[in-house]
C-alpha cells in the first residue's frame, strides 16, 4: 500500500511507498501562518505575509514582536498604524487634498518643493493625493466589505471599486 | 531720475524746430511717438530693478508694452460677405455673396486679448503709424483693414508657403500698449524657488512659501502655509473668535478677530461662530495633514497605498487599510499531507 502526497488544493503532487517514508515526510509539514488584510495582487499579498511570518530570513518577525508586545498575537490588527509604528515615526508628513483642487502640475511641484525641504539622507516624505470617488472596494478576504481605496498603480485583483484614491509618492533625499 | 518715456518728452526734447517749423513734421512726430514706446519699456523694466532685490516686492505682473503680430492670410476671413455685416455700409465696394479675398476690406484673426495701437516696421526706424479707426479696426478677435494690406506702403510682408503648401502673404507689424505679461514672476523667481504659475498673488505667494520652505525647512507651519497657497485658501496667521461666516462672490468668508479669512465657494468651513480659532489653525476643509507620529483617524486618511519602492523585496505595491481587519491563521502556501492510497 503507497501513499499519495496531496498539496492545500487536494491535488496529487507525488507519492511514497511506506509508512515510515510518509511520517516522516509529515513532519516536514509547514506550520499555518499568520494573515490579515492588505490590498494588492494575490502573490504579492502572499509573498509579503510569508515575509512577515518570517518565512523569507525575515527576523524577529513581525507577528513574533505583535505576540511580544500584546502578550499573543491579537485577533484584530489595524495595517496602517502597525506600518505607522514602524515606518513614519518621524520626518514624515501625511498629506490629504480635497478631490480636484490639485492638477497633476501642481502636486508634481508641491512634490518638488516638498523634496528639497529634506536634509540629505532624512527619511521618507509621504503625500498622498486624494482624488475622486472611482468605485466601492469589496475586501472580501477580511471577512467584511469596507468602502475604502483603490490605488490605481497598485493591482487591485479581488476588489470591486473604491471611493477615493490615494496615491503615495516615496520622497527621499 | 527722470526717463524720456512719452511721446511728449521725446517731442519736447526734440525742440520747437523740428515739431514746428521742419518740413516733414509729421515723420518727426512719427518718429518720435515709436521711439518714445521702446524708453516707455526700458523705464519701467528700470523702475521695477529695485523690486526684484526683494523677494517680497516682486511685482505680480510685468506688462510688455510691445508686441510683434503677424498675420498670414491663412487666418484671414474669407466668409462670403451677407448683408448686414458690420462695419459694411451701403454703397461699399463689395460684392455680397462673394468670398472677401481679394476685396479691399480684408479682416484677420487676432488675438481677442489685444488691442493694440501699430507702428508698421522697426521700434527705432521711422514709420508709418496706422490709425484706428481711420486704417484699421480690432473687434471681436477680427483686425479688419479699411485698405488692403497688400496695398499699404510700408506694411512688412512677405510670402511663405502654409501647410497646404500654398504660397500666402504674411503682414508684420509692431503693435504697442499691448499688456501682455511676460512671466516675469516664474522666470525669474519661480524658477529659482521649483514653484512656477501664472502671474498673480497665487504664485507670488506660493514662491515665497517655497523660499522659506527651503530656508527653514518643513515646518508643519510651513508645509500647511504652502498647501493653503496651492488650494487658494487664506491661512490664518492671527487667532480669535469666529466673528462671521458668509459667502461673498465666489469666496466662502471667515471673520476672525478683526480679518477675514477666505476660500473658494464649495469649500466646507471648519469651525461655527462663537468658537475661538487659533493662529496656524485649518479652517477649511482643503486639506489635511498629519504627522508620522500623530494618531491618524480613518477619517482623515482612510489607508495607504505603498509602491514597490517602499516595499522590499517585492515587485508590486500593497495597501494597509486604517480599520481593525481580523488576523487570520492560513495554510502555508507549501503545505501538503499524505493520504494512503
Amino acid at each position: 500500500m503507497g501513499f499519495h502526497i496531496l498539496n492545500a488544493d487536494g491535488a496529487i503532487t507525488g507519492y511514497v511507498d511506506t509508512e515510515l517514508e510518509a511520517s516522516a515526510l509529515l513532519l516536514q509539514v509547514p506550520e499555518d501562518i499568520f494573515t490579515f488584510f492588505v490590498g494588492g495582487d494575490t502573490e504579492t499579498t502572499d509573498t509579503f505575509m510569508l515575509q512577515l511570518n518570517g518565512l523569507l530570513g525575515h527576523s524577529p518577525t513581525f507577528f513574533e514582536d505583535l505576540a511580544e508586545r500584546h502578550g499573543r498575537v491579537p485577533t484584530y490588527i489595524n495595517p496602517f498604524k502597525e506600518l505607522q509604528a514602524v515606518c513614519f515615526k518621524h520626518a514624515t508628513f501625511f498629506i490629504k487634498v480635497r478631490p480636484d483642487i490639485l492638477d497633476g502640475r501642481k502636486t508634481a511641484q508641491l512634490l518638488s518643493i516638498l523634496q528639497r525641504t529634506l536634509p540629505a539622507g532624512a527619511g521618507v516624505f509621504i503625500i498622498v493625493e486624494h482624488r475622486a470617488v472611482i468605485e466601492a472596494v469589496d475586501m472580501s478576504n477580511a471577512g467584511e466589505t469596507y468602502s475604502v481605496f483603490y490605488a490605481p498603480d497598485i493591482p487591485n485583483e479581488g476588489y470591486t471599486g473604491a471611493d477615493e484614491t490615494i496615491l503615495v509618492a516615496p520622497l527621499t533625499r | 531720475m527722470a526717463y524720456i518715456a512719452t511721446r511728449d518728452t521725446v517731442i519736447n526734447a526734440l525742440g520747437y524746430f523740428w515739431n514746428s517749423v521742419f518740413l516733414d513734421s509729421d515723420f518727426v512726430s512719427g518718429y518720435s511717438q515709436s521711439v518714445a514706446v521702446s524708453l516707455a519699456h526700458l523705464s519701467k523694466e528700470v523702475s521695477l530693478l529695485p523690486d526684484y532685490t526683494s523677494r517680497f516686492l516682486i511685482p505680480e505682473r510685468i506688462d510688455h508694452a510691445v508686441r510683434l503680430f503677424v498675420f498670414d492670410e491663412d487666418t484671414e476671413d474669407t466668409a462670403a460677405y451677407s448683408y448686414g455685416d458690420a462695419g459694411l455700409a451701403y454703397g461699399d465696394a463689395v460684392v455680397y455673396g462673394k468670398d472677401r479675398t481679394g476685396n479691399t476690406d480684408r479682416r484677420f484673426k487676432i488675438d481677442p486679448n489685444f488691442m493694440p495701437e501699430f507702428l508698421t516696421i522697426k521700434l527705432d526706424t521711422p514709420g508709418t503709424i496706422w490709425r484706428k479707426g481711420q486704417d484699421y479696426e480690432i473687434a471681436d478677435g477680427w483686425i479688419r483693414f479699411f485698405e488692403n494690406p497688400m496695398d499699404l506702403q510700408g506694411l512688412d510682408k512677405r510670402t511663405k508657403i502654409d501647410s497646404d503648401g500654398q504660397t500666402v502673404y504674411e503682414f508684420m507689424m509692431w503693435g504697442f500698449q499691448v499688456t501682455e505679461d511676460i512671466n516675469a514672476l516664474s522666470k525669474f523667481f519661480g524658477v529659482l524657488a521649483k514653484y512656477c504659475g501664472p502671474s498673480g498673488s497665487q504664485t507670488r505667494t506660493a514662491i515665497d512659501i517655497a523660499w522659506d520652505l527651503r530656508i527653514e525647512g518643513a515646518t508643519v507651519r510651513n508645509v500647511n502655509r504652502m498647501l493653503s497657497a496651492l488650494t487658494d485658501v487664506d491661512y490664518v496667521h492671527t487667532g480669535g473668535a469666529v466673528g462671521d461666516i458668509y459667502t461673498e462672490g465666489d469666496r466662502v468668508c471667515v471673520q476672525i478677530a478683526s480679518e477675514v479669512y477666505t476660500a473658494p465657494a464649495g469649500t466646507a468651513v471648519l469651525v461655527d461662530i462663537g468658537e475661538q480659532a487659533e493662529a496656524d489653525q485649518s479652517i477649511f476643509n482643503s486639506f489635511v495633514v498629519r504627522l508620522g507620529n500623530e494618531e491618524v483617524d480613518f477619517e482623515d486618511f482612510e489607508g495607504l497605498a505603498l509602491g514597490p519602492q517602499h516595499l522590499p523585496s517585492l515587485t508590486e505595491g500593497l495597501m494597509f487599510v486604517n480599520d481593525l481587519v481580523p488576523v487570520t491563521r492560513k495554510k502555508h502556501p507549501d503545505w501538503f499531507t499524505v493520504r494512503s492510497q
